[in-house]
């Protein structure tokens, strides 16, 4: 367990190395520079005495060189756009779209898991279909569409849900205003996951139940609720694991759209907006926080598949 | 005003007039109300109360320090608040005017070489400090400065010396005659504490930017990144205590998100598009109202490009636009067809006695064959048989403007034009633009409100990004900057339009009118663009 360990930490590291590298390589092969370059006032000399500042002009690798040497040593450096150390910025804005995050994972799994147990239990039912069809929609709707319909509904029409911001501004800290604000952005990052989840649950479900030992669980007499849970679910889990294990980074990196249009102020939008506006220190800092925490969740995601699933040998 | 409840009433009406139209009463019957009871502030039939929280938006993270303004329009709208310059702009009889704001007076010498400032008495800083001339001195000298990254350098370039003989006067000494020095005094030049940026690094001044300080109606009070900026009421400001108790500066990066916050009154202001006009003429919380703003939209010219060195090129290109369309069908009747670079809003400097290019696409397929570019089959080629090509680039993320490239390119290839349309974002725009990367390029200036063209369109100017060079409009820029007399100089800005509007070095489009979504509280909100209006805050109350 000990090498296991260890080898996945090596693998760790180096995979850290690649992303930087490639992060690093692509966004600076994008036409354009930093948007602050970009203002219509600065003259000619200026833009170039910045350009010059910046070190923008040297070789490719010996800015990466520059970047790596600073990174090692924990400085990634200062952001561009904020005039703020880029270790400050992104502290500021991660625990915002991990908040939100686990939210809407928690939304899918809780509502997910049942839905396709029930799916897969009342096979090609009535029911089974009307989640299938949800299920549809929630993979083919955008998230921006969704997102400001919901708005539009709940915000503007009815008035009864905040339009968007984490908490209601100038008001003190209250757990309600914060659980609120909460709703709608949850809801929307949780729609897509949340149909994905439940086909997996369903499918994994439906191969589990027709598996010798189910039958012969039913033919001990066992009650049908203890044979789905304790015996089909434990099993029917496995790939859901394995599905979570992606979803979880998924949302912390991927949820910008949905926190672009509720103005949250995550580091999924601060990912891309600093991708726009060529705010380079921050851009391998966002990419790489989101590497790392895309590697801890695989890790922890192959433990827990060892854990459930004694055939399997982890390490 | 309901567009429902005209057309109840009024059935024959309803009948005979089209949508558009009903949209465009209630629109501007909305917009007049508003504007009537913005202008009316502290008159009429409200009087101005004290209190309340305004909340307005932004697209993205300010930074409240006027010197670097790494975030451009974000940092620009919150330093309105916080800071003050020497003089600002103020809007009467659609004519815009020059008014002191740190500065009580102000006299040039006899040949417009250098200038002396007045400044007011018992101004203090947030922080208690009095507010003297070092800090004006000090924050033209830093932005001067060739170490620190000001963003107004190139307007204020011509400033050789700023002296403070006392602690109430200013003294600027300019490199050559300048009539237009106040107004540049007052474009985004907010005055900075000398006390408290001395020795700091003034590209990174974190310590500062903890608090930052200024002189204005709005202290700053806490910012929380993605979130929020948020300002009290500065007691003490020399104005008089501000009618609002706070501004609530609110991120929200999504247009959309925008116009549905405006919908349900959570802000009190957002700039809106034509299109979104619609979305809220049935809004209970909000109003649209247009205002006017220097402005100009134009397809910029590549002038080192062979084919468009030839006028004739250029004035057919003008004529196979159909501007009034474009004002009214695109901008939905927000804007003005664009007769040249100066902005009707500079009233005595302004005429519309100038060529015009009324839309005729016969007239345009002529000029190009005058030029030289017949047409072979459906396209345009020389003698050379080589065929018309062009380039346009546009900005990614103005949904209007992308309309207008695209209406551009179906009447360029109406005349046998083959169009590479090209739309980049943001940043790669701009550096195509700064290195003549297109042929021709959809833009628009936001101006100071002088008729001054020198920054854009003298063939030394670092910021002439079309390479135009007519040693005519050089001559009459400059006469126009050294001109002592008014009306005389009003004349050597008419002749310069009338040059220009004959030898086209961009192809002028149209001048816009911003499209501001008010909250039905707000009151006091100068009818003017925002950027401006912004230096009034002082003046904007709520009623609630």
């Amino acid at each position: 367990m000990g090498a296991y360990a260890l080898r996945r930490v090596i693998q760790a590291i180096v995979l850290l190395f690649v992303v930087s590298i490639v992060t690093f390589f692509l966004i600076h092969q994008a036409p354009g520079g930093p948007a602050m370059l970009a203002n219509p006032d600065l003259t000619q000399e200026q833009v170039a005495e910045m350009s010059a500042e910046l070190q923008l002009d040297d070789p490719i690798v010996v800015q990466y060189g520059r970047w790596l040497g600073h990174a090692l040593r924990g400085d990634l450096g200062n952001s561009y756009n904020a005039i703020e150390p880029v270790t400050a910025v992104i502290a500021d804005r991660l625990p915002n779209t991990v908040i939100l995050a686990m939210a809407s994972i928690a939304v899918s799994v809780l509502l997910g898991i049942p839905l396709g147990v029930v799916s897969a239990l009342k096979r090609n039912s009535v029911l089974d279909r009307a989640v299938a069809g949800f299920c549809f929609m929630g993979t083919s709707v955008p998230v921006f569409w969704l997102g400001i319909m919901l708005i539009v509904l709940f915000s503007v029409r009815l008035d009864v849900l905040p339009s968007g911001g984490m908490s209601t501004i100038g008001e003190d800290f209250s757990i309600k205003d914060r659980l609120v604000h909460l709703i709608l952005p949850t809801l929307v990052l949780a729609i897509g996951n949340l149909a994905e989840l439940t086909r997996y649950t369903r499918s994994g479900m439906i191969t589990i139940l027709q598996e010798d030992y189910i039958r012969t669980a039913r033919a001990k007499g066992l009650r049908e609720v203890r044979v789905v849970l304790a015996h089909g679910l434990r099993n029917g889990l496995i790939p859901v694991v394995t599905v979570l294990g992606i979803m979880i980074p998924r949302a912390m990196g991927g949820a910008a759209i949905t926190e672009t249009v509720f103005s949250w102020p995550g580091i999924g939008r601060l990912a891309v907006e600093s991708a726009t506006s060529r705010d380079y220190p921050v851009v391998l800092g966002a990419t790489l926080t989101v590497a790392f925490v895309t590697i801890v969740f695989t890790f922890l995601t192959d433990l827990l598949y060892g854990v459930l699933d004694p055939r399997v040998q982890v390490g | 005003m309901n567009t429902a409840d005209l057309a109840a009433r009024l059935p024959q009406l309803h009948a005979q007039l089209t949508r558009r139209e009903w949209l465009q009463i209630a629109a501007a019957s909305g917009g007049a109300l508003a504007t009537g009871l913005a202008l009316r502030s502290g008159a009429a039939q409200d009087a101005p109360v004290a209190g309340g929280t305004w909340t307005m938006a932004l697209a993205g993270n300010p930074t409240a320090y006027p010197i670097t303004a790494p975030g451009a329009l974000n940092d620009i709208l919150v330093n309105k608040v916080i800071y003050n310059n020497l003089v600002q702009y103020q809007l009467v009889d659609n004519a815009i005017q020059v008014v002191g704001d740190l500065a009580e007076s102000w006299e040039p010498n006899a040949d417009l070489s250098q200038y002396t400032f007045k400044l007011k008495s018992g101004i203090t800083w947030h922080d208690g400090q009095p507010f003297t001339s070092a800090d004006v001195v000090f924050t033209i000298q830093q932005t001067l400065n060739p170490e620190v990254n000001a963003s107004q350098r190139g307007n204020l370039a011509r400033i050789t010396s700023v002296e403070a003989p006392d602690d109430l006067t200013v003294v600027f000494t300019l490199s050559s005659p300048y009539a237009d020095l106040p107004i540049m005094l007052g474009y985004n030049v907010g005055i900075v504490p000398k006390h408290l940026l001395e020795g700091q690094d003034l590209n990174e001044p974190t310590a500062f930017l903890q608090q930052p300080i200024g002189t204005g109606p709005f202290k700053y009070r806490e910012f929380s990144a993605g979130d929020f900026l948020a300002v009290d009421a500065n007691p003490d400001y020399f104005e008089g205590p501000p009618l609002l108790e706070s501004i609530i500066f609110k991120i929200v990066p999504d247009g959309n998100a925008r116009v549905a916050q405006a919908q349900s009154g959570e802000l009190d202001l957002a700039i809106v598009e034509p299109p979104q006009v619609e979305a809220l003429s049935n809004s209970s919380s909000a109003t649209v109202r247009e205002v006017p703003q220097v402005q100009y939209y134009f397809f910029a010219v590549n002038h080192t490009s062979p084919t468009l060195q030839n006028v004739l090129v250029r004035r057919a290109l003008a004529t196979a636009i159909d501007k009034d369309a474009l004002v009214n069908e695109l901008l939905g009747g927000y804007g003005a067809v664009a007769t040249g670079p100066i902005n009707p809003l500079l009233a005595e400097f302004y005429t519309s006695e100038v060529t015009t290019y009324p839309y005729d696409l016969d007239a345009a397929g002529a000029l190009l064959d005058e030029a030289g570019w017949t047409l072979d089959g459906d396209k345009r080629v020389n003698a050379n048989g080589e065929p018309l090509t062009l380039v346009i680039n546009g900005p990614q993320g103005y949904p209007t403007l992308e309309q207008v490239l695209i209406y551009a390119q179906q009447q360029f290839e109406g005349l046998g034009i083959t169009v590479e349309l090209i739309i980049d974002e943001w940043t790669v725009h701009l550096e195509k633009y700064r290195t003549q990367d297109y042929d021709l390029l959809l833009n628009w200036w936001i101006t100071p409100p002088t008729p001054d063209l020198f920054a854009h369109y003298h063939s030394t100017a670092t910021s002439n990004w079309w390479k135009y060079n007519n040693p005519t409009v050089d001559d009459l820029i400059l006469q126009g900057q050294a001109e002592v007399d008014p009306a005389a100089r009003a004349d050597i800005y008419k002749q310069l339009q009338v040059v220009l509007a004959d030898d086209l070095p961009v192809i002028y489009l149209y001048y816009g009118r911003e499209l501001q979504a008010l909250s039905n509280r707000t009151q006091g909100f100068p009818a003017m663009g925002y950027r401006d209006a912004l230096t009034w805050s002082e003046q904007i109350w709520v009623t609630e």
